[in-house]
């Protein structure tokens, strides 16, 4: 069975929208904001790509925004970007199931609960942030927002995250159980990842025996939706191609079985020990790319390397990469330049934690 | 600051009602009614926030009921309880 993607809804340190991300992969152009946290030793300062949701305002009023925080916000906006890209904002959309990866959950909103019944002399909690810290807040929200009824699912497996809710949706759409689903992720920036990259990544605090494994020169902090309005292939066809399988497993145990003729878009984004490893697995010649330049490291990253795929599909090329040097070896066939995608499909490969792997390919 | 200002800026920040300042909210308007257009979730965080920042608790609906009428009937709830 054939999966047509029918609309996407991205955003992050690129932008907002998917023009803006296409507009970035011919460019490079992508905004980094410099985060301060305040430390007991002092300032820090911390590289970030942020997202920027003030476009959710011209799809939701105010009032019903109140009690949404940022990363709560990031998902909704990718939602209605999906569905405005797919022209099923206003339209009826029948039987819709909604799937919402995350790897680290929102976290802003939980560590600033946490802190507050930690430092508090009684401890208080909040219930809006309270409820807001939960899991499955954003896809309730979305599905109140949209007025959904269909089924609602909220996914974490740290980076295999996208993979595994790309499954399930494969899953209801094979069983005809949805007519379509809006499946996606969302990670957000926090204090404590930037506090976090500080201690781990930052050149002049070095901790010995961690960082050698680590690359501080890509490793920088990324934030974002992705979203993608998915269908049966007969029902509907799509310009950004359809999903043509997806698999998840161990390579450590079992290695990976790749699909053949495939363009390889890698999740290296310099945080992963995994980044160098994909030399190991990756078929001799096959051409590979990695664009965490443009939307930075966070776990449900792959989402966005399916977008950059869909539209390869949709413009027959396969855009340059990022710096090569992020998987420290001569033996991968980097895309140094935009190249013609030709019959090639893409295949969108992730390395976890773990050994974890899992992948996607989409065809045209 | 009068405990009635207080509780409107409160209100205002802790429920993000970005549309409306605190001046604007009424000492007898009904908190629920049309124009604040709270919820049965804000009241739980008013509970939760008249707790936190008098050290006065609503300990249940009998008790919240009458006191969330307005602005006034809390300021009058804490008041008596301070």
């Amino acid at each position: 069975m054939k999966i047509s993607i029918k609309g996407i809804g991205v955003l992050g340190g690129f932008g907002c929208g998917i023009g803006d991300l296409n507009k970035a992969l011919i460019t490079g152009k992508r905004s980094s904001s410099t985060m301060v946290i305040k430390t007991t030793g002092g300032d820090i300062e911390v590289p970030a790509f942020l997202a920027n949701t003030d476009r959710l305002k011209s799809f939701v009023n105010k009032r019903d925004l109140r009690r949404i925080d940022h990363y709560i916000r990031m998902a909704i906006l990718g939602c209605f970007l999906a569905l405005e890209d797919a022209d099923m904002l206003h339209a009826n959309r029948g039987k819709m199931g909604i799937i919402i990866a995350t790897g680290y959950g929102s976290t802003c909103n939980t560590f600033d609960l946490q802190n507050s019944v930690i430092t508090e002399a009684a401890p208080f909690c909040s219930p809006i942030q309270f409820s807001n810290s939960v899991h499955n807040a954003a896809a309730t929200y979305i599905s109140i927002l949209l007025k959904e009824v269909g089924p609602n699912l909220s996914v974490s497996h740290y980076d295999m995250s996208i993979t595994s809710a790309f499954l399930s949706a494969y899953q209801w759409l094979q069983e005809e159980r949805v007519e379509s689903v809006l499946v996606g992720s969302v990670d957000e920036y926090s204090k404590i990842l930037g506090y976090f990259w500080h201690c781990l990544y930052n050149k002049g605090n070095k901790k010995e025996g961690f960082v050698g494994k680590m690359n501080p020169e890509h490793a920088i902090i990324g934030e974002g939706a992705n979203f993608f309005v998915l269908a049966r292939e007969n029902e509907t066809a799509s310009p950004y191609g359809f999903i043509e399988d997806v698999k998840m497993g161990n390579f450590k145990r079992r290695g990976i079985n790749l699909p053949e003729n495939a363009a390889f878009f890698l999740g290296a984004d310099g945080y992963s020990e995994c980044d160098e490893q994909y030399a190991e697995y990756i078929p001799e010649k096959a051409l590979v790319a990695s664009y965490s330049h443009l939307y930075g490291g966070l776990p449900v990253g792959t989402g966005f390397d399916i977008a950059i795929a869909a539209l390869s599909n949709k413009s027959g090329t396969i855009f340059k990469s990022g710096d090569s040097s992020i998987f420290n070896s001569n033996r991968l066939n980097v895309i140094r330049h935009n190249e013609n995608l030709g019959s090639r499909r893409i295949c969108c490969l992730k390395l976890g934690a773990g050994g974890s792997y899992g992948w996607i390919s989409l065809n045209q | 600051m009068t405990t009635q200002e207080k509780l409107k800026k409160l209100i205002v920040d802790t429920l993000h009602l970005e549309d409306i300042t605190p001046e604007e909210i009424e000492d007898d308007e009904p908190l629920f009614g049309e124009k604040l257009g709270l919820d049965s979730i804000d009241a739980v965080e008013i509970v939760f926030q008249v707790e936190h920042h008098f050290g006065v608790g609503i300990k249940d609906m009998k008790e919240g009921r009458p006191a969330m009428q307005s602005i006034n009937t809390l300021a009058a709830f804490i008041e008596a309880r301070l």
